[in-house]
């Protein structure tokens, strides 16, 4: 984020654009403008005064008259700020001023006129930090002209625009940068401040540097006779309106030539130097350093520091150090101009915990062939402001200048991959206006590279440019070529989409839980210690322990969805969920785990809703069973069977195995009663989970014709000893039927009055019909007679009459 | 023809007082109808003696007026007799359970079916990643600055939490690659170390990716454009804004026309009339390659979004916990359908 006044832009480009229209322009161009704010408050009247006199108030302790000279005449003002002083220069808001919706005229302030008003920061809109607007009155400096306009003076009628720069547009964390990209967008004419070289002479340091790679280039300057002197308004306002507080004319003097140049400096005491040599290397382990923030420091060797032959005296690019702070005491300043890896910078500012404006460009990557015209701008500014004597010389190192190299631009390239039409004069006056050496030749463009925007370095990066300046909304949109081929949709999305289908269908909404979960509800779910689930795969970096694993299941998101709902009073749902679960092979996972497509379903409560109408329907084994047979249906799956199975967060009797092709690809059954407690579920509540992968699919559908002869329906009620299932029944009827026999289903099971003990009584429904002529009662007596007879000698059954 | 009169007024008063509901409208024209038996006797009156004429003829009528009173009457009785079954209409219908899809499911699945009438392909990827196809093969080096805008999830140095969709690029190119024309979209989940009001750990993306001989970054905008207009209706208008990504270039962020107040500015669009909701561009000649493809040869777009902010914008929702709650009354509010 970097805040860039609109006044202080145009002095180096001419812009016909309104603050907002350039903003678009930027924005559509890449450099995004978040926001636009105005620097003060909207005044008109306002002067610079002069105070000349100061009595107490008659009436009031607190009040002060108060006598300005306003260029023009005197005025009398009643002012209430503890800070006013003789001969100190304020902003003054003579009668009929005014400040925003607010007309300031001559009013009796305990029967004392006063003329206007004095006002604070606060007053005119500057929000500066809080032991400032306490202060009282804002009080400008002795260089302010008496009568002159106060608005103009302060920026008031500024408006400040926040960049958000993407990483590759560190060319953008200067006034010039930013100068030049308007004028490449605007056709405005560029105005880059004259570089004064510095006087040659002696070097005033020496440099050693390590390692090139860590440290491109160092350069330093030297001022004597330093003198502690504030910086002018004019340029405490700039800083102010970029968002930085006015510290010392030296400190200000630098953060002024970062925001034009957008080079960071560092000033040193030389004089606490242990001799005048600088060296540029990576911290020794185990050494420390105290910060200009007075914190010890522990550093590492991933962190580039500046040494003197003693130690470290700051962090490259990050923070000085405290033993070689410039001070009141201050003789001589050695500048520090440099240009550090943008990595190491970032990981000391991150690791320390203090990003700063200075750390921000180095990481974005600042220009190595900026370091020497920054260090001689802020020799310029200390000669100019009387802040010191500049000692001639430069100390200058630079192992790590790199030859620019020539891209070949196509202009059919450009074109083709833009989807223009474009001349190519205009790709040529576009890249020139960026800043880029080029040339026509040959039919192509050869563009030099610059360091000042190392994100250009492909036929490609310049098309990019060419486009973003043509404008990306200037491309006429078209559709692409149709393709003959069919759009595809693979397996796992179909499965997907028929789950999805089916089980909406049946009432059951889809949620999403997060792939992450919690590895201590193992335990409190009394999962085996050799469990599969526990196999997760587990984050190193986990945002908390409870978000720690990959889940290995869909169910610990199922019972947890199931507990949330609970626990806000909602008595009953249906929900599904489809999704991968991840199985890694070994643990610690050292290779891609398998992702299989896992669906789960839970239920809980009487999904009838207790409705009028509706019986009830519970959230139990048969729910979720009905459910499996939904699914079963839609994914093809013909041959597949329920075992009973104890599973630890099942009802023991009331859990099972989903069996597909003599593979267990499930499990389904109620909770467990303790679970029921532990998540305060209203029961019953019955969930499943399928291994969608495990299903091969089935044959699909198949086509018979539909039987001509009317068919017949007979019942059959049955005494069935307790411990002879339902299924085995089914199965039975369906064996000893024979293909006459198309459907059977069971219509009433009953138990208690009437039935002998240890018995149960089973309805049956069975549908017969032939293919080849009507059934006629022989034939269906027949068949009842062979299916009875059957199930009463395999399982000893009775007739019911 | 007294007689007459009579014995048709007795045979009529018999058989109205026997009838039901939908024979009345048939005795109605049996007897006092245009050509009923009454009727034709009335006018007959006429033919008879001149002395008879007017007892014949009002006896006649008083029989026509009989049997329509009648008829009458039994209309209003048998009316009667039908409301004794009359139900309480009020109460509610024999409740037909619907399930919903989860929003951003059913959202996920629009943008799929507008992107297969497209020609495009769903591919999918795993959500477990190599560094190598989430980071490197993306043009996205170990120190490259675009790693610190995607927070990333590890489980080691090697393996991830994917943090986009676009290692599926990869991925498929590699498993297609010469072939051409690539027209695929690729949904999924995606992870990034982030948990606040505007993040949440785990969303999901789609990608898109197109490579062909002749692919421009006008295509790119003619299919965004018509995604837009399909999915937030036909006056949509789209924008692009110049931005960085480290695997296309040159790249875009994409804006649509605001949903809400179609472009005049409110404040879902923060009074720009714009909302972002896309990050598109031209494929990275090292992506291409990385791919298998030669960029001389060939080039490509490519686009992303988040789908739940995609939700967001379409359903109003200005909150993105909720999509993770599955609080069941949220999802029945919001909770989608696809056809």
């Amino acid at each position: 984020m970097v805040n860039v006044s609109y006044q202080w832009l145009m002095e180096y480009v001419d812009c016909p654009l309104s603050v907002e229209d350039l903003a678009e322009v930027l924005t559509a161009a890449g450099v995004a403008v978040d926001r636009i704010t105005a620097r003060g408050m909207a005044t008109t009247g306002l002067i610079i005064g002069r105070i000349v006199d100061c009595e107490p108030h008659p009436g009031s302790d607190r009040l002060t008259v108060v006598t300005v000279d306003g260029g023009d005449r005197n005025y009398r003002v009643v002012c209430g700020a503890p800070n006013v002083t003789v001969n100190a220069r304020v902003v003054l808001a003579v009668p009929g001023s005014r400040l925003g919706e607010r007309e300031i005229g001559t009013a009796m302030i305990r029967d004392v006129r006063s003329e206007g008003m004095i006002c604070s920061a606060s007053e005119l809109g500057l929000f500066e930090d809080r032991s400032e607007m306490e202060a009282g009155i804002l009080i400008v400096s002795d260089q302010a002209v008496v009568g002159s306009c106060a608005a103009r003076y302060l920026g008031l009628d500024d408006q400040v625009m926040e960049l958000d720069l993407t990483p590759n547009r560190g060319d953008c964390l200067s006034m010039v940068g930013v100068a030049r990209e308007v004028a490449a967008l605007t056709g405005g004419n560029l105005r880059q401040p004259v570089w004064k070289p510095g006087k040659i002479g002696p070097e005033p340091v020496r440099i050693t540097i390590e390692s090139p790679e860590d440290c491109r280039r160092y350069a330093g300057r030297v001022i004597e006779d330093v003198q502690t002197v504030p910086s002018p308004d004019w340029m405490q306002m700039r800083l102010r309106a970029a968002g930085m507080r006015p510290i010392s004319g030296i400190v200000d003097i630098t953060n002024y030539v970062m925001l034009e140049l957008g080079q960071p400096l560092h000033a040193f005491d030389l004089d606490k130097l242990a001799s005048p040599h600088i060296i540029v290397r990576r911290a020794r382990p185990g050494e420390t350093m105290v910060s200009l923030d007075g914190q010890e420091r522990r550093l590492e060797p991933d962190m580039l520091v500046i040494a003197d032959e003693r130690g470290p005296i700051a962090l490259a690019g990050v923070m000085g150090g405290l033993d070689s702070e410039v001070t009141e005491e201050t003789q001589r300043i050695l500048f520090e101009s440099a240009n550090f890896h943008p990595l190491l910078v970032r990981r000391t500012a991150r690791r320390l915990g203090i990003p700063s404006a200075a750390s921000a460009r180095f990481e974005k990557g600042a220009d190595p062939e900026m370091v020497v015209r920054a260090v001689d701008r802020v020799l310029e500014l200390v000669e100019d402001l009387g802040l010191g004597s500049v000692r001639d010389g430069l100390s200058d190192c630079y192992p790590g200048s790199v030859e620019p190299e020539t891209i070949t631009v196509r202009p059919d390239r450009v074109n083709k991959i833009l989807g223009t039409d474009l001349d190519v004069d205009v790709m040529v006056d576009c890249a020139r206006r960026l800043g880029f050496d080029c040339q026509q030749e040959d039919g192509v463009l050869r563009c030099v590279t610059t360091t000042r925007r190392p994100d250009v370095k492909l036929e490609v990066d310049l098309v990019e440019e060419i486009g973003r300046v043509h404008g990306y909304n200037n491309i006429t949109p078209q559709l692409p070529r149709q393709t003959t081929s069919a759009a595809g949709v693979p397996e796992r999305t179909k499965k997907t989409r028929r789950l999805q289908h089916t089980l909406t269908g049946c009432g059951l909404t889809e949620i999403i839980t997060y792939s992450f979960i919690n590895p201590a509800i193992w335990d409190e779910w009394g999962v085996a210690a050799d469990h599969t689930w526990r196999q997760g795969a587990v984050l190193r970096n986990p945002l908390s322990e409870e978000r720690s694993m990959m889940r290995t299941t869909l169910l610990a998101g199922m019972v947890s969805t199931l507990a949330f709902n609970a626990a806000r009073q909602i008595e009953t749902m249906a929900g599904f969920e489809v999704g991968s679960s991840y199985q890694p092979q070994e643990i610690p996972i050292s290779k891609l785990p398998d992702e299989p497509l896992m669906m789960s379903a839970g239920g809980m409560g009487d999904l009838g809703g207790r409705r009028w109408h509706a019986p009830e329907v519970p959230a139990d084994f048969y729910w979720a069973k009905g459910v499996w047979e939904a699914v079963a249906e839609a994914l093809g799956v013909r041959d597949w069977r329920l075992e009973h199975e104890r599973h630890c967060i099942l009802q023991p009797g009331r859990s099972a195995n989903i069996v597909v092709d003599d593979r267990v690809v499930g499990i389904i059954g109620e909770l467990s009663k303790r679970l029921m407690q532990q998540y305060r579920l209203p029961g019953p509540a019955s969930v499943l989970e399928i291994n969608v992968d495990l299903i091969s699919g089935g044959k699909g559908k198949e086509y018979e014709a539909l039987p001509r002869y009317p068919g017949a329906v007979r019942d059959l009620a049955l005494l069935v000893p307790e411990a002879t299932t339902a299924g085995e029944l089914l199965a039975a009827i369906t064996e000893a039927g024979g293909d006459e026999l198309v459907d059977v289903w069971l219509f009433d099971v009953y138990a208690g009055k009437g039935i002998p003990e240890g018995m149960r009584s089973l309805g049956f429904t069975l549908q017969l019909q032939s293919r080849v002529s009507t059934l006629d009662e022989q034939q269906i007596r027949t068949i009842m007679d062979q299916v009875v007879s059957d199930l009463k000698n395999r399982y000893g059954v009775t007739v019911r009459s | 023809m007294r007689e007459q009169i009579t014995d048709t007024l007795n045979k009529a008063l018999a058989e109205i007082a026997g009838a039901c509901t939908g024979d009345l409208d048939g005795l109605r024209t049996k007897y006092v109808g245009r050509k009923g038996e009454i009727t034709v006797l009335l006018r007959s009156v006429g033919s008879a003696p001149a002395e008879e004429r007017p007892v014949l003829g009002q006896l006649a009528n008083q029989a026509k007026n009989r049997i329509t009173e009648a008829i009458d009457q039994r209309q209003e009785e048998l009316e009667a007799e039908d409301m004794v079954d009359k139900i309480d209409i009020t109460l509610p219908g024999r409740q037909m359970v619907i399930g919903l899809r989860h929003p951003v499911s059913a959202v996920r699945q629009e943008i799929e079916n507008i992107f297969a009438g497209m020609g495009f392909s769903i591919a999918l990827g795993p959500e477990i990643e190599t560094d190598e196809l989430n980071f490197e093969a993306l043009n996205i080096p170990l120190d490259h600055p675009a790693r610190d805008m995607q927070d990333t999830f590890y489980f080691n140095d090697q393996l991830l939490l994917r943090t986009h969709t676009s290692p599926v690029q990869i991925r498929h190119m590699r498993s297609v690659a010469p072939k051409l024309p690539v027209r695929i979209i690729a949904p999924g989940l995606v992870y990034r170390r982030d948990d606040d009001i505007t993040h949440t750990p785990m969303f999901s993306q789609i990608e898109g990716l197109a490579v062909d001989k002749d692919i421009a970054m006008s295509d790119l905008r003619g299919v965004l454009e018509e995604f837009a207009r399909q999915l937030f209706g036909s006056k949509t208008k789209i924008r692009f804004r110049a931005s960085y990504f480290p695997f296309t270039e040159p790249s875009a962020e994409v804006d649509v026309s605001c949903t809400v107040c179609g472009g005049d500015g409110c404040r879902t669009c923060s009074q720009t009339g714009w909302l972002e909701i896309l990050g598109a561009g031209m494929v990275h000649p090292v992506v291409l390659r990385n791919g298998g493809y030669d960029p001389e040869q060939v080039t490509g777009f490519a686009f992303g979004m988040g789908i739940e902010r995609v939700t967001m914008l379409k359903y109003g929702i200005d909150e993105l916990r909720p999509f993770f709650d599955n609080d069941i009354r949220f999802l029945r509010q919001v909770g989608g359908d696809v056809w």
